[in-house]
């Protein structure tokens, strides 16, 4: 079981903003199996053509991959409920800045009795965070925040529910 | 340029949900796939929720100066449609540039044709403005660019 990006056209959106700032789109879709370089040689081809059309200004483009799930949806537990997540804060930069995921539906196994706390050390936590600061993304590079500063540890974990400032 | 992996999933109750992070700038589409399916097993184990799918975006600055006119409105928008006679697609542009739509006619300042469009010297750019891509069904497009239409939201 696992994802798959065969067969799944990637698309191309092209965000622009008029004189008084409201948003237009443009979406259209490149054939499947056309990796980031091509895809990037591509957008500053067709950028010249689509500026000469529109008056907006164009502010940003996204490219987007979507990777299909291709194991039949397995038997969803009555259990599972969205609204309870384990919050997973995340050291930036050894302690210079923190990022914050929220895996929805948290099995049990992680939970402790009487506390909203997890401990990081949880084996099954513990392999999800490896992962993250570890990463498979090439040498040492695990996923980061939104400025690029690597993702250096697991700082807390904890069991919300509805929103991750919510607790128990 | 940003780039971010999302994994979205689904409770016992239909309700869809999602996570995602940011990935290191070098990160190709490959590597995000497989990082992904790294992930995955991990995910699988802490949360109940079932996986339905995961999408890899790469946003990148528009890097585009120029003025914007003040006749620049978004609410009107150019449908074009590309056609063989029995298959169509469309692409939607916001804000088209004035003068493509006839000027004449019951339908002026409505439709784009490729005779209007060429009076316009943009003929070519709405051509080549689908080579390379494909429709939303991963399809190649149907035909030349046939006809447009101008709409705008009031």
């Amino acid at each position: 079981m696992a994802f798959t990006g065969v067969n799944t056209p990637p698309s191309l959106t092209l965000s622009t903003v008029d004189n008084n700032r409201r948003p237009g789109l443009t979406s259209m879709y490149l054939p499947s199996g056309t990796d980031e370089a091509t895809t990037l040689s591509f957008l500053n081809l067709i950028r010249d053509e689509y500026l000469a059309l529109t008056q907006n200004r164009l502010i940003r483009a996204n490219v987007t991959y979507g990777f299909r799930e291709d194991a039949p949806l397995a038997v969803i537990p009555k259990s599972a409920e969205s609204e309870r997540k384990l919050v997973l804060i995340f050291d930036v930069d050894n302690g210079r800045g923190i990022v914050t995921q929220e895996i929805p539906s948290v099995v049990f196994d992680v939970e402790a009795d009487n506390t909203d706390e997890v401990d990081p050390a949880q084996p099954l936590v513990a392999a999800y965070a490896n992962l993250i600061v570890q990463g498979a993304i090439g040498a040492n590079n695990g996923v980061v925040n939104q400025y690029g500063l690597q993702i250096t540890g697991l700082r807390r974990a904890f069991i919300a529910h509805n929103s991750s400032n919510r607790r128990r | 340029m940003l780039k971010r992996l999302t994994l979205f999933l689904v409770d016992n109750n239909g309700r869809p949900t999602q996570f995602g992070m940011f990935l290191p700038d070098a990160t190709g589409e490959a590597a995000a796939l497989a990082f992904a399916n790294a992930l995955r097993p991990a995910v699988l184990a802490l949360s109940s929720a079932r996986i339905t799918g995961a999408e890899f975006r790469i946003t990148l600055a528009g890097a585009d100066t120029r003025a914007i006119p003040a006749g620049a409105d978004s609410r009107r928008s150019l449908t074009l449609f590309y056609s063989t006679g029995s298959e169509t697609a469309r692409l939607v542009i916001p804000s088209p540039v004035p003068g493509l739509a006839e000027t004449v006619g019951p339908f002026a300042g409505y439709r784009v044709t490729r005779e209007s469009a060429a009076a316009a010297g943009l003929l070519a750019e709405l051509d080549a403005i689908t080579v390379g891509t494909v429709t939303e069904a991963g399809e190649p497009w149907p035909g030349p660019f046939s006809v447009g239409t101008i709409d705008e939201v009031v």
